[in-house]
This record gives structure tokens, sequence and C-alpha cells, in this order.
């Protein structure tokens, strides 16, 4: 199942946590505890961590773009992986 | 199997247990050894403690600083002797918990393991059940909260549960005492075997359920008791550190680990077929016994998704939510704007212009002209900014944002622009100062740098305000379109760019972004207010500093040496620019203001405040501009300034990031000779019209 949802994001581009549950068949939360776990296993890291960053000055700070939802990315190893 | 409501009296005075393996005495008066499992924040210690009360002892487990919980219980004839092993997630090595948890059930040997779950969060708690099953065939589930997940929505079968899992569940709410007897019943029950477990492992792959063979077959005989074997070869090709270690530094002699070794590198993608099996066999177990939430709240957001995240329809509601946001703000703040700058900054002006008439000339100059004129005309457009701000918080608020960042990247990947390189260029929405930290993410130095200077291509907050506050003086009506007009333009820039970048440097490479898109929900005025608020104050603590110290350099300057502004040296230095300027059929004024933008976006409108000379009484900055400009000449300058050098900030963080004073060079030099260019374009076109 893993392997699948890093094949998924190996296509590249950008995926909701619903597509990629429906495409999984599970729930959205069990997909959020897989991305978590991949993420603990470096195939995926969270944008959030970048978050912290606030311009002085100017009127907004990093987080609030992507409105409150998690956003993930694939690591280079996570990349190597989609491609097997 | 309900939660009928009952009650356990923790027992009084029991003395702290000495435990250890194989302590259970299941004749007469009967003995056994629990050990309650679990996440942390699940209940497990609430049900700890409601059974064993005072009669608890705590300590360390041995070796570590990691707190034991035992105690016991007592409960018909039987002597429970109750182990709360610490919080887990899983049972693999990754922190000192999870090895003591899982030491502790293979080498003690409990009686009976209960696992308790968070029913309103299976998804997040059968991944322990499924790694605990392989260790202790004598496993009772302990269902709790499950009046929070009532209250959620989420209803759980226990005994589909039950039938699936293939050991005994027992419904349970530990905060109310409810079905904790009947947990401990179960838990009597199953010790003394009346209750058989048959549970339902996880699989793994069926290629990889050969290679498991090899490595077990390998690693018999040699494998120290009391490990299973089994277990032992999972947990090599799942690269588990503890038992690597044990088995190829202790166990196995060194030809046999070479195989194992051999074996576990040209496997290395077992280590997700086997957390995969796990992870099916929780679908499948979900499947089963979860009824899932609401499903009005879920079909709002699916109904609504439907159009907010479609390709084409949600790229036409971002544009309309867009230019929505702008002629809201154009209708009802720019004449709050326009109140504020003849009323209040125009009274303003002629008090303080009397009230220092008997003072020196350059002060009055100063305060009228400088202060007033410049830092002053930027406070005038709080109104606008407030309106600006709050519309996008309750935009944020209700979960609309994420969608617009999900559509837009749809839109940039149209545009083949679809590496890493988005998400930090999206976030210049806000700022430009994270967009260039966020660009962190790509792993590629090269793709970094070159996204760093794509960076200041996005319209930050500050830009955009620059933009509502000018369009509406130059287009009245046509404000919002012109506004988006130009936040277009900027994309489709960064998008060109972008692309030729993406295919030439980054050879296509694609990346993907996975983003949680919230449910929608009801705004929160207070969350609102604070993020108003918070932009408000730092907008206003900017104008009261970096805004008003440039106003008075930009006023000196302007004024020396003889007080004529057309003979000062701000203009002999803006005219020496006015050949580039009359390309855009802007003068040295236009020009020096998008110079002074450099130190702070909002500065270039402190600039026109004092070189339009809008400290004079009843004269509003729009109408000197209006009558300043050509149509094509305030575009040309709409379309320099969202395209210009960032600000000092981002140029700052740029340097910071990129470790080079020549890209850092090298993406102000871009910028500049793309806003001319542009600007340049625009005047000849439009003019020609």
């Amino acid at each position: 199942m893993l392997e699948t949802l890093l094949k998924l994001l190996g296509d590249g581009g950008v995926r909701s946590y619903r597509e990629l549950a429906a495409a999984l068949s599970v729930p959205e939360a069990l997909l959020e505890v897989m991305l978590e776990d991949l993420a603990r296993r470096g195939y995926l890291r969270s944008v959030a961590e970048q978050c912290g960053s606030k311009c002085q000055g100017c009127h907004a700070s990093l987080c609030g773009v992507a409105g409150g939802g998690k956003v993930w990315v694939l690591t280079e190893k996570g990349a190597r992986a989609a491609a097997a | 199997m309900a939660a009928d409501r009952t009650h356990v009296q923790p027992p009084a005075g029991s003395a702290p247990p000495v435990l250890g393996p194989g302590q259970a005495v299941l004749s007469g008066e009967v003995t056994i050894i629990v050990a309650l499992a679990g996440q942390p924040n699940v209940g497990k210690s609430t049900v700890f403690n409601l059974l064993t009360g005072l009669g608890q002892h705590v300590g360390n487990w041995p070796g570590k600083t990691v707190e034991q919980k035992t105690g016991v219980y007592r409960y018909n004839g039987t002597t429970i002797h109750l182990v709360d092993l610490p919080g887990t997630y899983s049972l693999t090595a990754n922190s000192p918990e999870e090895v003591i948890a899982r030491d502790y059930v293979i080498q003690a040997q409990p009686d009976v393991v209960v696992a308790i779950v968070n029913a309103a969060s299976l998804e997040r708690n059968l991944y322990l059940v499924a790694e605990l099953l392989p260790l202790s065939r004598r496993l009772v589930v302990g269902l709790n909260m499950v009046d929070v997940a009532a209250a959620e929505g989420v209803s759980v079968e226990p005994q589909v549960l039950e039938a699936a899992l293939g050991v005994p569940v027992v419904p349970m709410s530990a905060r109310r005492n409810e079905g904790v007897r009947e947990l401990i019943e179960t838990v009597d029950r199953v010790a003394r075997g009346e209750i058989a477990c048959r549970p339902n492992l996880p699989e793994i792959r069926a290629d990889h359920r050969q290679v498991l063979d090899e490595i077990h077959a390998l690693v018999a005989g040699c494998v120290p008791a009391p490990y299973p074997a089994d277990w032992i070869a999972l947990k090599l090709l799942e690269g588990d550190v503890e038992v690597t270690a044990m088995m190829r530094d202790r166990c196995l002699p060194p030809e046999r680990w070479e195989k194992v070794h051999t074996i576990l590198m040209a496997h290395e993608d077992a280590i997700l077929s086997v957390a995969s099996g796990r992870y099916e066999w929780v679908g499948r177990m979900i499947r089963a016994a979860v009824i899932h939430p609401r499903a009005g709240q879920i079909t709002l957001t699916e109904r609504l998704d439907r159009w907010t995240t479609h390709p084409v329809w949600g790229l036409l509601l971002l544009t309309g939510a867009l230019g929505l946001v702008f002629w809201l703000t154009f209708a009802i703040g720019t004449p709050l704007q326009e109140l504020l700058d003849t009323v209040l900054l125009g009274s303003l002006s002629s008090f303080l212009t009397t009230a220092l008439s008997g003072a020196p000339a350059w002060l009055s100059g100063l305060v009228v002209d400088g202060i007033l004129g410049g830092a002053g005309t930027v406070v005038t457009f709080l109104p606008i900014l407030i309106l600006f701000f709050a519309i996008l918080a309750l935009m944020e608020d209700v979960g609309y944002m994420a969608r617009a960042a999900f559509v837009m990247d749809r839109f940039m990947h149209l545009m083949g622009l679809h590496g890493k390189s988005f998400m930090p260029l999206f976030l210049g929405f806000g700022c430009n100062v994270p967009a260039v930290v966020g660009t962190r993410i790509i792993d590629s130095p090269k793709a970094r740098l070159l996204t760093m200077l794509l960076a200041p291509l996005v319209p930050c907050a500050a830009r955009l305000a620059v933009i509502v506050f000018l369009a509406p003086i130059f287009f009245a009506g046509a404000a919002p379109l012109v506004a988006l007009g130009l936040i277009a333009f900027n994309l489709f820039v960064l998008g060109v760019v972008g692309a030729l970048i993406n295919k030439w440097v980054l050879r296509g490479e694609r990346a993907a972004f996975i983003m949680e898109l919230p449910l929608y929900h009801r705004p929160s005025l207070r969350t609102i207010g604070i993020q108003v608020w918070q932009n408000s104050s730092e907008f206003l603590r900017k104008a009261g500093s970096l805004i008003l110290v440039m106003s008075v350099v930009v006023w000196a300057l302007a004024s020396l040496p003889n007080g004529d502004i057309q003979t000062s040296y701000l203009a002999s230095a803006g005219r020496a620019l006015e050949p580039v300027g009359a390309l855009m059929g802007l003068d040295w004024r236009m020009l020096v203001a998008l110079l002074s933008s450099f130190v702070a976006k909002e500065n270039a409108i402190a600039t026109l405040g004092i070189l339009f000379g809008t400290g004079e009484a009843g004269v509003g900055l729009g109408s000197a501009l209006q009558s300043a400009l050509t149509p094509a000449a305030a575009l040309a300058f709409l379309v320099v300034e969202m395209l210009f050098i960032p600000c000092a900030a981002t140029v700052a963080v740029i340097k910071q990031e990129s470790k080079s004073w020549i890209w850092t060079l090298m993406s102000v030099g871009m910028l500049l000779g793309l806003s001319l260019a542009a600007g340049i374009l625009v005047y000849q076109i439009v003019r020609g019209w």
C-alpha cells in the first residue's frame, strides 16, 4: 500500500488527501497516518517544517497560505522509491 | 457488546508487585500478569489508575529513565499483576519506549496483553495492534473512548471488529468508568482459556513472503529464546536497528549473516512492504467495523470541492473570488481612504502649517511635507488594508485558501511549472521572504538558486497593497480588472520563466505535493480579528519606523540644497534616469518612487505623497497623480512596481540563503531588466491604442 502511494506520487503534481485516499480505498485518516509514517522513514517531508520564518517587513506568515492544511513533498529518497 | 455502566473499586493497600516472566499460577488462587499496551493519550493510564488505585508501584524500567508503573487488582479469585507499558505508536526500535514495550512483551511473556485503542481514531491505533498480534496470541482489545467516537459521529461495531481481528474486543469509556469491569472479566476468561484467540495476522506481499521464508530459514536455530524466529525474520526484513545489531553481532555466524545481509540489500523495498501489509490489514479492519462520520458535513465539503478544486471551474472561481476581494476593497475601502486623505490628513496638515507658522521653514516642511505627506499618506490606506486582510483571513478561515493553493498548482502545472519550486513560490503571495526561505525544500542546489530568482516575481501582500491603493486612483471602476490583470501578468511572466527553467535546468523533473484540504467550517470572528489586528499593527509599526525614516530622507533629499524640489539633489538624481522613464511616460518623481520601494514596497506611496506635495490642505494624492500621468503611463508604472526589485529584506534573505553575492546581484539585475522591459512594452502598446 505504501509502495502504491509512492507510485501515485511519482506521477508528480499536486494531490489532495481525498484523491489519494480514494485511489487506495482507505479513509483519509489512515492515509494521513501512512503519510506520517513515510515522513518518519524519510520518504516525505512536511513543508510546515519551514514555518516559523515570518517576514518582519510584510504582513503574512508562511503557514497561513495553505489554509491551515498540511502539505507534504517527496524527498530525494521518496522520489527514488517512487521511480523504482 | 453494550457498554453497561459498571464501577470498579480500586483495591486499597495492595503491595507493589515484583514481576518477572512466568509468574502466573493458574490453579486455585490464580495469579496472572497483564500488560497494558497502547499509544499515548488513549486512556491507558486511566484504566491502570482505575484498577490499581493506591496499590501502584512507580519506578524506572531497568537501565532506562522511562517510568515503569505496576499494580495489583483482584477479580473473581484472580490476582492480576498489571504492568503499564510505555505509550508507543509501534513496536519498531524507533524510541526507548518502543524497545521497552516490545522487550517486555517478548521476554516477560505476560499471560494477557491488553491493547487499549481509541475508538475515535482507530486508523491511528490499530497499527500497534497489528504489531502486537504476532507477539502475543492472548490479546484483548479495549475499545476505549466509544463515547467520544459517538460524539464525533464515528460508530464502531465491536462484534464485527472482534470477528475481523480474531481476538476479544471490549467497548469501554475509561473516563466514565464504563466497560472496565467487562474488560477485566474478558481478560480473566482469556487467561483461563475460556475464550480462545484466533488472531488474523497481517500479511506481506507474495514475493516478499518468499524472501521472508529465506531469511527465516537462515536464522532458524540461531534465534535466542524467547524471541520468535518468524518475528526476528520479519524485523530483519523491516530493517529494525536493534534486531539487526543483535543478530549480526551476537547470534549469527559471520557467513550466515553475510547471506542474510545480501538478501536484505537486494530487497530494500521490503521495508515498505512489511509496513504496507500492516496498513492493508488496518484498512480491512476499518472497512469492516467502522461506520464513518456525519455524512452531512462530508457531503457539504465534497460537494463544494467538486467546484472549488475543479481544474476549470476552480480556476474561474478563484479568479472570481480574487476579483470580489478587490472589488469589495475598492468599493468600501477606497472611499474611506479618500476621506482620511482629504479630511483628516488635510485638516491635520492645515493645523500643523498654522501651528508651525512661527517655526523655521525647514521644520514646517519636515513635519508637514515630509512626515505627514510621506508616512501620513501611507497610514491613510489602513482602511483598505484592514478590509483586504479581513477578506483574505475570512477565505483562509473557512478553508478556501487551501483550495486556492490546490487549484493554482494545477494551473501552474498546465503552464509547465510543476517542480518543487511551486510551493515556495506560492508562499510568496504572503511575503517573498518566506518564499525564499521555503526553497530549502528543494534538494538540488541549482534548482534552489533558480527558484530564489523567481520568488520575487510573486506579487507579495505589500505589492498588492500598493496596487490596491493606486489602481482605483488611475482606473476608477476598472480597478478590480486592472488589479487582476496585473496579478495574472506577474503569474504569466513567472510561468514562462519557470517553465524555461524546468525544461532546461530541471530537465522536466516532476515533483509531487500532497495537500490536506480541511473541512469547510464557519469562520471564527476572533481568528479573523486576531489576524487583521496582527497584520494591521505590523503595518502601522512599519509606517512608524522604516517608512517614517525613509520619508524624512526623501523629504531631505527633495528639499536640499535650497528648498526647491525642482532643483533638489533628488530631482538631479531622478532626472539622470529620465531617459529610461520617458520610454514609459514617467517623470523623475515616479522613478524615484519606484526606487524608494526598494526599502519597503509601501515607500512608493510615501515618496509619491512627498513629491506630489499632498501636505497642502485639501489636495489629495489621488487627484495630483491623476493629472500627472496618462493611463498608459499609469499602467506602465503599476506593471514595473509589480515586477520590480524586491524589498531590501527579500534581497538580504536571498544573499543569506544563496550565500552568493553573484546570485543576489543577478536576481536584482534580472528583475530590474525584466520590470523596465515590461513597463516600456506596456506603455508603448497601450499608448498606441
